[in-house]
């Protein structure tokens, strides 16, 4: 939004979505290490107690969704990918810096995150060998088909998740350009509260499709211990 | 829809993640062709091919988006 004009920490020679990205990092690695000092059974501050409502509610939503087990070792990943998602989607609201969730580079590597965790979730569960095997599922001669057709099928679901928050993103960012040059008095507090509001549910989304594809992953795995105990198929969401 | 997102109802909670499921499903099965198509152009460009592989990944990546879409069907 404000490429051509003032940018706030502008490092040369990096861009600047990289650069308000670290500084995002900085601000909740402080935030994090000065919060963790402060933990108690009964959390004093209405900042830490709605930070211990959002965490409850994303463990109830994982464990709904993976069970409890699984849960226990994945929060710290999930919550943490959701407190930074939303956290560089609200830092567009500061006039002067810059949104790093609408450059696609940092929605793509955050996808490549979730990417990583739940194929190494289905190699951990499964085995290197069974899961490879899901890949080559159906008859010997169509193998050599099935292997493009998965890998496709696989980068369709990085692509539609990172695209997903980068279009929002980007989209939101260039609502409140245009109301800006609309009428730079007032209308702009239209589009910021849309961000704001659409920063939270992008964030959620984000998370929740990634905990669908882990439970996925998870999923094959439990379906196939079924199939051995033929045990009826139970709905995971 | 942020009642949706915070209800403590269980049945309205569900529908609110298999209507995400649904917009993810579909989102996959229109980007699994886009990746085939778009591979396809780019490589018969490079290797001056045209149709060839436009043809083929096109197929695989219409392939993909059904084998997503009915893979996805399938967990609702």
């Amino acid at each position: 939004m404000l490429e051509h004009g003032l940018v706030l920490f502008h490092i040369p020679g990096i861009p600047d979505f990289i650069s308000n990205t670290w500084i995002v990092m900085l601000i909740l690695i402080f935030i994090a290490s000065k919060l963790s000092k402060k933990l108690d059974l009964f959390p004093k501050g209405k900042f830490l107690l709605s930070l211990e409502l959002m965490a409850k509610f994303i463990k109830d939503l994982m464990e709904q969704t993976i069970g409890k087990e699984k849960t226990k070792k994945l929060f710290p990943f999930f919550f943490a990918l959701f407190i930074f998602i939303l956290a560089l989607n609200l830092w567009g609201l500061i006039p002067g810096a810059v949104q790093p969730t609408s450059n696609v580079n940092t929605t793509l590597a955050l996808a490549l995150c979730a990417f990583v965790l739940y194929h190494a979730l289905g190699i951990k569960y499964q085995g290197i060998v069974n899961y490879i095997k899901h890949f080559l599922s159906g008859p010997k001669w169509l193998v050599p088909l099935m292997l493009p057709v998965e890998i496709v099928s696989h980068l369709a679901r990085i692509i539609s998740l990172s695209f997903r928050l980068f279009g929002n993103m980007f989209g939101d960012e260039m609502l409140v350009l245009v109301l800006m040059m609309i009428l730079p008095i007032g209308l702009p507090l239209l589009g910021i509260g849309i961000v704001f509001g659409n920063s939270f549910l992008q964030a959620f989304i984000f998370f929740i499709l990634s905990l669908i594809y882990v439970a996925l992953a998870v999923h094959h795995e439990d379906h196939d211990k079924k199939k051995e105990n033929n045990l009826p198929n139970i709905d995971l969401a | 829809m942020w009642k949706l997102i915070f209800l403590k109802n269980k049945k309205e909670r569900k529908t609110f993640l298999k209507l995400l499921k649904i917009s993810s499903t579909i989102t996959s099965f229109a980007f699994a062709i886009i990746i085939g198509f778009t591979g396809g152009y780019y490589l018969d460009e490079y290797l001056n091919t045209s149709p060839l592989f436009t043809l083929i990944l096109g197929l695989i990546g219409i392939i993909a988006g059904i084998k997503v879409f009915l893979e996805d069907l399938k967990n609702f």
